[in-house]
């Protein structure tokens, strides 16, 4: 449909599953990792559209993803969004001040408000 | 002239006049003559007057012819002697002293040519008596001189001898004696009374005496006592001191270590030989100072006062001898207590946070992990739900069980963000965000999120706006998450086909939004408890099992750190009106958890 690149970094099996197969079920390409190492693994072969990022990871946490990936050049220009389910202030502002494009937390969201979401980003690039 | 009428003549003179020729015979008496001889005149002519008279000179009998040969022979006139007393004895016996005059008549040529003599006297018995009464009186009251001359000098002793026998003066002198009995009684009593002065003066004096010795022996053993007291407290306080579980150390005002508590020396890795009495040296490079250097603090640029203020001071340190700890330092200056107020010194108290500190790091990531590993199970369900009852192989019954799930979950979800919300509110991280938002359109993006809910059970909501507010500082997710939770209890509570009225107006400087529901109301013996944690009304819980009676709590929270207001009144089974009220100027929201949140 809209062929956009996803990248989904999730540890969460079930979240993934339902996430990446919603995401798949409207169109867009999707990727998956679980951790730091998958993450900078694919995007050493693919740039995605969008990063969808959670924070409570093995390894690196999100946040120390989301640092590394805007100190590349090459992957700088990536919009992160951070999907997790912390959502303090404190998690927010730091997100933003590592250049996440925005925070959403998945209690509050459907699925389908996920992808009003992501497509919005994108209209917003066009 | 004639005899006769020389004797009628006579008669009249009222003294005795006896006339006799030269032999010293009796030739004429007058009347009171023989009165008062007691004769009569014929019994007296004659006769020699000294033979019926007894004459005495004081008591002695004269010589019978005495007065004659007195007269005659020497020719000089018989007188009483001066200071001599004559009397006759009548023939009755009468003794009378009498005045006497007698000399020779007649001749002045010589001795020889006498005719006679004459002799007249006087009854001077009153007289006499007058004279000796004069006289007694004289003597007794010359009795009485010295008595009194004693008297007046103050000898009261003396007392006038009062005679026997009664007379005019007993009454006098027993008087005078009853007076002396009494000036003495009085000066007796005055010596008693002076006496009795005296001695009272004396018995209060050694009253006194004994009193001050009482006194001062109490104010010796009161000072006694007190010392001991004073010695007991200070032994108290030095063992509470020395036992506190927080350090203490104390200085005086020149930096100098008075004391120095076991937990101080054991918080600090100090010993209090090598530390107490000493001036604690800022620039010192000794590694086992480097605490209680840290303790005190950066040294003052301009002296103590600068430093310490007037009021207790507290901070928090990390120290790294002898072990990692956070330490909380309390400043006291101490003040001396006479009036100057004087500083004189000032006190640390160390208390070890080190724990605190990892249980309320280990507790705030505790509630984040918990609502994390809370909320993901949720979302998985929540997510699996949707997509189950998007799915259009399901039939509608299954479509409603899966709904009431989803609800079910959604609630549960809530549930845990008001969790996470309370303990971030109290533990005073609720991160607020404080800048200039637009009220119409949150207000308006809230009810179009709660519509879809209200249109379930055939509720209106209806929004009256008053005028077009211009954007004014508040924490926009906050203030939604609090009328968010006010409709949504409106919604909740209010039976179907019922209104929800929103009106937004200003009023005195404050933005209100005011909520009217058509709902159950709450019971008045309940309006009190509203906005408590966990509180759900009676009538509510009959109705709804869910709702985790936070939502208030929550609300109430947010306005006050907006130092807004919000307050409701309500009838039970007719509805209810909450009032959020947010301040339009910015001064009066506090800052303190922008800070916290930077």
């Amino acid at each position: 449909m809209n062929n956009k690149k996803v990248l989904l970094v999730e540890d969460d099996d079930f979240l993934r599953q339902l996430v990446g197969s919603k995401l798949t079920d409207d169109g867009f390409a999707l990727n998956v990792a679980v951790d730091s190492v998958g993450v900078f693994t694919l995007l050493e072969k693919e740039k995605p559209d969008l990063i969808l990022l959670d924070v409570m990871l093995p390894g690196l946490d999100g946040f120390q993803i989301l640092e590394k990936i805007k100190s590349d050049k090459s992957n700088e220009a990536i919009p992160v969004v951070i999907l997790s389910n912390l959502g303090q202030k404190e998690d927010k502002d730091k997100a933003f001040s590592l250049g996440a494009k925005d925070f959403w937390i998945k209690a509050y969201l459907d699925l389908d408000e996920i992808v009003e979401k992501i497509n919005k980003i994108f209209e917003e690039k066009k | 002239m004639k005899k006769k009428e020389i004797s009628t003549l006579l008669s009249f003179i009222a003294e005795g006049l006896i006339l006799f020729d030269k032999n010293g015979l009796i030739t004429l008496v007058n009347p009171h003559a023989t009165l008062l001889l007691d004769y009569t005149s014929g019994e007296l002519l004659g006769k020699k007057l000294c033979n019926v008279v007894d004459i005495y000179i004081n008591k002695t009998k004269i010589g019978k012819n005495t007065i004659t040969e007195v007269i005659f022979k020497e020719g000089k006139a018989f007188n009483t002697p001066p200071g001599k007393v004559v009397s006759f004895k009548s023939r009755g016996g009468r003794i009378f002293p009498v005045f006497i005059s007698a000399k020779s008549i007649g001749s002045t040529i010589g001795l020889g040519d006498s005719l006679g003599g004459v002799l007249i006297f006087r009854d001077i018995t009153t007289e006499k008596e007058l004279e000796n009464y004069k006289l007694n009186t004289a003597k007794r009251l010359a009795r009485l001189t010295p008595v009194l001359q004693k008297t007046s000098i103050g000898n009261l002793d003396v007392r006038v001898n009062v005679p026997s026998k009664e007379d005019e003066f007993t009454e006098l002198f027993v008087g005078l004696n009853l007076m002396m009995d009494d000036l003495e009684e009085l000066e007796k009593t005055r010596r008693e009374s002076e006496q009795e002065k005296m001695t009272a003066v004396f018995a209060a004096e050694s009253e006194k005496r004994k009193l001050t010795e009482k006194y001062s022996k109490e104010l010796e053993k009161q000072v006694k006592e007190k010392t001991r007291e004073l010695n007991q407290s200070k032994l108290h306080i030095e063992t509470i001191i020395e036992n506190l579980t927080n350090g203490l150390l104390e200085f005086d005002n020149d930096y100098q270590l008075v004391r120095i508590n076991r937990t101080a020396e054991a918080l600090l890795g100090v010993e209090r030989k090598a530390v107490v009495g000493k001036k604690i040296n800022f620039e010192g490079k000794d590694p086992t100072l480097a605490s209680l250097v840290e303790v005190i603090g950066p040294k003052p640029s301009k002296g103590i006062k600068n430093y310490l203020g007037k009021e207790k001071s507290s901070r928090e340190i990390s120290t790294n001898y002898p072990i990692e700890r956070d330490l909380n330092i309390s400043t006291v200056p101490i003040f001396s207590n006479l009036p100057s107020k004087k500083n004189i010194g000032f006190i640390k108290i160390i208390r070890d946070i080190t724990r605190e500190k990892i249980i309320s790091k280990s507790k705030s990531e505790f509630i984040s992990i918990a609502a994390h590993q809370l909320r993901t199970p949720l979302s998985g369900i929540k997510w699996a739900l949707q997509t189950l009852i998007q799915d259009k192989k399901i039939d509608d019954k299954q479509r409603d069980l899966l709904n009431k799930s989803l609800e079910t979950n959604n609630r549960m979800i809530n549930l845990v963000g008001d969790l996470l919300n309370v303990a971030r509110i109290e533990e005073g991280r609720f991160g607020y965000e404080f800048k200039k938002n637009n009220i119409e359109d949150l207000i308006s993006s809230i009810i179009s999120n709660s519509e879809i809910v209200a249109k379930e059970k055939k509720i209106k909501i209806i929004f009256r706006n008053s005028k077009s507010f211009k954007p004014f500082i508040f924490d926009e997710n906050k203030i939604s998450l609090a009328i968010q939770n006010l409709i949504d209890n409106a919604i909740k509570y209010t039976p179907v086909n019922g209104f929800i009225t929103i009106k937004l107006f200003e009023k005195d400087d404050y933005v209100n939004i005011e909520i009217t529901d058509t709902g159950i109301g709450i019971p008045e013996n309940q309006l009190d408890r509203m906005f408590t944690k966990f509180f759900r009304a009676k009538n509510v819980m009959k109705i709804s099992t869910s709702g985790s009676g936070l939502g208030l709590f929550i609300a109430k929270n947010v306005v006050d750190k907006h130092e807004g207001f919000i307050n409701f009144v309500s009838k039970e089974g007719e509805g209810s009106t909450f009032t959020l009220g947010l301040p339009l100027n910015k001064n009066f929201i506090h800052k303190e958890d922008e800070v916290i949140a930077g």
